[in-house]
């Protein structure tokens, strides 16, 4: 936790956003984003990540509540606060007939930067996001991947403290989207990011943090590992090796134990269900000595399932399954 | 990808290099856009063909033709041309890049106040610039072909008149677009707008200039023959309407989602 309001990159305060009296889009969102986060915005479609994203940039003016940036209230007119900002919208657009470098150099005199360290910069950067080759072409021709680089490129000339990159892999091929989660790696030593997506396993490889919206509501606001907290966590798979008369042997053991409701071997892989009263490490415990007892290696151990995406939709479900209720109990956010 | 090649410098912002690069790229489009690329070189091929056809008459048919008459006939041309220019062109100012070109700009350093302004006094310079250059060029043409008299002074009037009722439409046009969501809405209104105010004008009592009244002055004005007063109210009005409007167009713009 920061010490201080001032401390914090990112805060709202019971935001609230309705669009022309029609559409709630943001309902009563409160959060607080510290330095050094990599926050994923998780939400079904509609849930009001974009939203939310834009009203951090001052893009849109809140009905109700406040934005703050850097301890300061965002406004549409706070220019000098989103200069410590770097965006990547979805779908990002680019004025016609322009290249790389007069994109690029277009956005720097944007961010109000001088040309002495204007040039030097988005030359660096060109050089960085591998389009050196297509420099003085126009943008009009370029790959989703191509346009997603000089994206990147726009979002960093400023040198700035807080990224904002919504669906950052949207589009992007394989080799492509490995490139940007690495690169959001790299950036995330030494910047706050505020990552949208909806690719679970994005935000799974690269965020510490998350927040996950449903039809405009903050339902859950906490660390990666909070989140994956509230699956059960009863359901094991162990990838084991050794001689199968070892294996057999000791799943047998295993078997006798009353901690599981179900052990199962499929070829080299043990399948454990712990009892719902059972204590997961001292049960692990035993089965890892088991396996000493008999020599046989344990390759790999994990829980069952994608555990972001099924904390993910356990949250969107029991959020739905509220009904009324929402009306007398607090996000679990807050 | 590699972020950490990037030199590392320590930046320093200029507060006022965002207005300058919204401004010069907007000025750079304007140019490149076959809308006004179009428009300019139809406007000024009807000028040469109707320049070329009075002259014939003036020399084959022997008929009278004065160089206040042409060069008042082709301003009333050249300002019909230009308000279809205006609304054609200011309506999409703002409207056509909300929630896209927009949504990237405005997300970097640059105020709503800068980039109102920014646009509006593009299309300014735009559309006054090539209002001047034409018709600067047409009467100029006109002064070496024609007989008749016309005075510096009153070209001078005519061309500031309708700039001014020119400048005022612009900003009103920029303004409609920056309120409303769409380019079909903005030009739907202005020409609504347009039509309604002309026809309300024409109510006025004879000591305002209003636009009609303007043009049927011309071949009077261009002869040094006007009403200061009257030149002097219309400028007033006019300067009084655009910066209305622009006001309102910037605090309705700053207040607005993109």
């Amino acid at each position: 936790m920061a010490d201080s309001d001032g401390d914090l990159v990112a805060e709202t305060v019971r935001l609230t956003k309705i669009y022309q009296n029609r559409q709630i889009a943001l309902n009563d969102v409160s959060l607080r984003i510290e330095p050094g986060t990599v926050l994923g915005l998780l939400g079904p479609n509609g849930a009001g990540k974009t939203t939310l994203v834009r009203l951090i940039l001052g893009l849109h003016r809140p009905t109700a509540g406040c934005v703050r940036v850097f301890g300061q209230k965002m406004t549409p007119n706070a220019a000098i606060l989103r200069r410590r900002i770097g965006y990547i919208p979805t779908n990002p657009r680019f004025p016609s007939g322009m290249t790389p470098l007069s994109y690029l150099d277009y956005v720097g005199r944007l961010f109000g930067i001088p040309r002495s360290s204007r040039k030097p910069k988005l030359a660096a950067l060109i050089r960085a996001v591998d389009l050196l080759g297509v420099a003085g072409e126009p943008i009009a021709g370029f790959s989703n991947g191509m346009t997603a680089r000089l994206a990147v490129a726009a979002s960093i000339i400023n040198e700035p403290e807080l990224l904002i990159w919504d669906e950052p892999t949207h589009g992007l091929d394989i080799e492509a989207r490995r490139s940007m989660l690495d690169l959001i790696k790299q950036l995330a030593a030494e910047k706050t990011l505020i990552i949208s997506s909806h690719n679970l396993l994005d935000v799974d490889e690269v965020c510490n943090h998350a927040a996950v919206l449903s039809r405009g509501h903050l339902i859950f606001c906490g660390s990666l590992t909070e989140l994956k907290g509230r699956i059960r966590k009863n359901a094991f798979e162990i990838d084991l090796e050794g001689d199968q008369k070892s294996v057999t042997k000791a799943v047998g053991s295993i078997k006798s134990a009353s901690d599981f409701k179900s052990v199962n071997l499929r070829q080299r892989r043990l399948e454990l269900r712990l009892q719902d009263e059972a204590f997961a490490p001292a049960a692990l415990a035993n089965v890892c000595m088991v396996l000493a007892d008999n020599k046989v290696n344990i390759v790999s151990i994990r829980t069952v399932g994608q555990q972001t995406e099924q904390a993910f939709l356990d949250l969107v479900e029991k959020d739905e399954s509220r009904g009324f209720t929402r009306l007398y109990t607090h996000a679990e956010a807050a | 990808m590699d972020a950490t090649t990037t030199t590392a410098v320590s930046l320093r912002f200029y507060r006022f290099l965002p207005y300058w690069a919204v401004l010069q790229t907007d000025l750079r489009q304007t140019t490149r856009n076959w809308v006004w690329r179009t428009w300019v070189f139809a406007s000024m091929s009807a000028a040469l063909l109707y320049l070329t056809h009075r002259f014939a008459v003036f020399k084959e048919a022997n008929f009278i033709v004065t160089v206040d008459n042409v060069v008042s006939k082709l301003l009333h041309f050249v300002a019909l041309g230009t308000v279809t220019l205006v609304v054609a062109f200011c309506s999409g100012a703002i409207a056509t890049e909300r929630g896209s070109l927009a949504d990237s700009v405005l997300c970097r350093g640059i105020s709503r106040y800068q980039y109102y302004l920014a646009k509006l006094h593009s299309r300014l310079l735009s559309v006054l610039g090539t209002y001047l250059l034409m018709a600067i060029t047409v009467m100029t043409v006109a002064a070496f072909v024609f007989p008749g008299i016309m005075t510096i002074s009153g070209c001078a009037a005519a061309l500031g008149a309708l700039a001014a009722v020119l400048a005022a439409i612009v900003c009103i046009s920029v303004t409609t677009s920056a309120l409303c969501g769409s380019t079909v809405l903005t030009v739907t209104l202005l020409w609504v707008g347009l039509y309604s105010a002309g026809f309300a004008l024409t109510f006025l009592p004879s000591d305002y200039l209003t636009p009609d009244r303007l043009i049927d002055s011309f071949p009077f004005m261009l002869k040094g023959v006007y009403s200061r007063d009257g030149l002097w109210l219309l400028w007033k009005w006019a300067g009084i309407t655009s910066c209305v409007s622009a006001l309102v167009g910037l605090i309705g713009f700053s207040r607005s989602d993109v």
